[in-house]
């Protein structure tokens, strides 16, 4: 399979944190969703794959394990400069200077890549009602929002990182720019990785998952497997008793008796199951006992 | 390249508003006084803390790493800052030249003169302020060049004071000949402007090879 994101054995340690041998593949042409908790690794592991920090060096077992990241078919340590052409990235903060104001980031990022689009960027401009003249100080902060995601779509990219873009926007806004990623994977050499919360949107755009909890990837799988093999199942405590241990990858407790994140397969019985949403699936992984 | 100098010189556009009412006042004094040293001092000084007042946009925006997402590489994002320099300070030094040639009494050497002895000073300003804050951020790096600008300046003195024995002055040397007569030898040679020129290149090349290790190897 041709990959536009391939991260091996990926490692990064902090002090209280370590980003632990996390691997993610990203197909070309899909949409992949990262879900986890804050502080999971969610952004460090977006900062990695966009070279903005360094994965710790590579020890004598990484070797082994053939610890890399290559984008769009070029390893990140040879990663060319013009190739980031092809990357369109929000980050999680508007991070032009607040200084400036609409029509100046649109000369300016013509001066910066080739394949700017002056049109296609006043275009997104008008669609998501930024105006013009207003320096981005004062821009709500879902327009500053929105003015990333315009400007991340204007260079004709064919990958797409989103650190949270949707994040503080409100749902109508939400579901347009769904639209707008939408349309921008028609094209079948496109594909993006979106780290979100906001768990509802990923569940409509995404064609693939990646669970990430305390700097592991506890999940990574095609959005409707994993939707069709997890559910939640409610049972008396002594039923629960009854069910594999492997089959549970959660469960909480409650006055009527247990609830649990199951693998559908492995539970033998007469019991229902109910399907299990992918807010629902994180929240059993990291809270569940 | 061209494209993070246009930001640079865009976002500080409104500081030069203030900037100019600000120099309203030091020109006046200057038409009055018939000397324009003074605001040839303060256009430079205000010329070499822009580049830094545009870091600083950038350290709050988070523009850096979102730059290097760009088609830029980590030691052009570091180069157009010391082009920008150099930039605001020929700016500056040209300015300065023009009102010290039509407002000042002074001859046309003595305006080159102190015009490129400020312009050496502003270039040595950013030189020494740049790695710093390149590698601690803004709001560090100015206090540790100060620091140790400060630390330096003391043990410097100490040392001089302690080799000379107590004995050390700024108007006479060890023969007791006026260091005031050197001088005027020294800033009458054309050869000491371009040497003084040369250090300073030298002293800004040196600084933006640190300024590329530093960068090289930030995390974001």
């Amino acid at each position: 399979m041709d990959y536009a994101i391939n991260a091996v054995n990926v490692t990064k340690k902090y002090k209280g944190f370590t980003l632990d041998h996390v691997s993610l593949q990203l197909p070309k042409g899909s949409i992949m969703g990262l879900i986890g908790e804050n502080g999971a690794g969610k952004t460090t592991l977006i900062k990695l794959i966009l070279g903005l920090q360094t994965s710790q060096k590579d020890t004598a077992s990484d070797k082994k394990s053939g610890s890399r990241i290559t984008i769009l078919n070029h390893e990140l340590q040879s990663f060319p400069t013009a190739a980031r052409e092809q990357i369109g990235v929000v980050l999680d903060d508007c991070c032009f200077p607040d200084t400036l104001n609409l029509v100046q980031i649109n000369k300016i990022m013509q001066n910066i890549y080739k394949n700017w689009n002056p049109g296609c960027f006043n275009r997104y401009g008008e669609l998501f009602n930024l105006p013009a003249k207003k320096a981005i100080k004062d821009y709500s902060k879902g327009m500053k929002m929105k003015l990333s995601i315009a400007a991340a779509l204007s260079h004709h990219a064919k990958l797409l990182i989103l650190d949270e873009p949707t994040a503080g926007l409100d749902p109508v806004v939400r579901d347009e720019i769904l639209d707008v990623f939408m349309d921008f994977i028609q094209d079948e050499e496109h594909s993006i990785l979106i780290s979100s919360h906001i768990t509802s949107d990923l569940e409509k755009i995404c064609d693939y998952i990646t669970f990430i909890n305390d700097g592991r990837i506890i999940l990574s799988d095609v959005k409707d497997d994993i939707l069709s093999d997890y559910g939640i199942l409610k049972c008396t405590q002594e039923e629960f008793q009854k069910i594999a241990p492997e089959a549970v990858h959660g469960y909480k407790r409650n006055s009527f008796g247990v609830t649990a994140l199951v693998e559908r397969q492995k539970v033998k019985g007469p019991f229902i199951i109910d399907p299990a949403s992918l807010e629902e699936i994180l929240l059993y992984n990291v809270r569940g006992k | 390249m061209r494209g993070i100098i246009l930001k640079d010189l865009l976002s500080l556009k409104k500081q030069f508003i203030p900037m100019f009412l600000f120099f309203g006042i030091y020109i006046f004094i200057a038409i009055m006084t018939k000397d324009s040293s003074f605001l040839t001092g303060v256009l430079m000084i205000f010329c070499a803390m822009l580049p830094i007042t545009a870091l600083s946009f950038d350290e709050r925006s988070g523009f850096s790493k979102y730059a290097l997402t760009m088609p830029i590489s980590r030691s052009m994002l570091v180069i157009s800052k010391y082009l920008v320099t150099v930039i605001l300070i020929s700016c500056g030094g040209v300015i300065s030249l023009l009102f010290s040639l039509f407002i000042g009494s002074a001859s046309f050497m003595e305006s080159v003169w102190s015009v490129v002895i400020i312009m050496l000073l502003g270039s040595l300003m950013v030189s020494v302020s740049l790695p710093p804050i390149f590698k601690y951020g803004v709001e560090k790096g100015r206090f540790i060049v100060i620091g140790s600008i400060m630390v330096l300046g003391f043990f410097g003195g100490a040392a001089a004071m302690s080799v000379s024995k107590g004995k050390l002055s700024t108007t006479l040397d060890k023969y007791g000949i006026l260091w005031g007569a050197k001088m005027d030898a020294f800033f009458n040679s054309g050869l000491s402007l371009i040497s003084l020129l040369a250090v300073s290149v030298v002293i800004l090349l040196i600084s933006l090879s640190i300024s590329l290790v530093i960068y090289r190897k930030k995390d974001f």
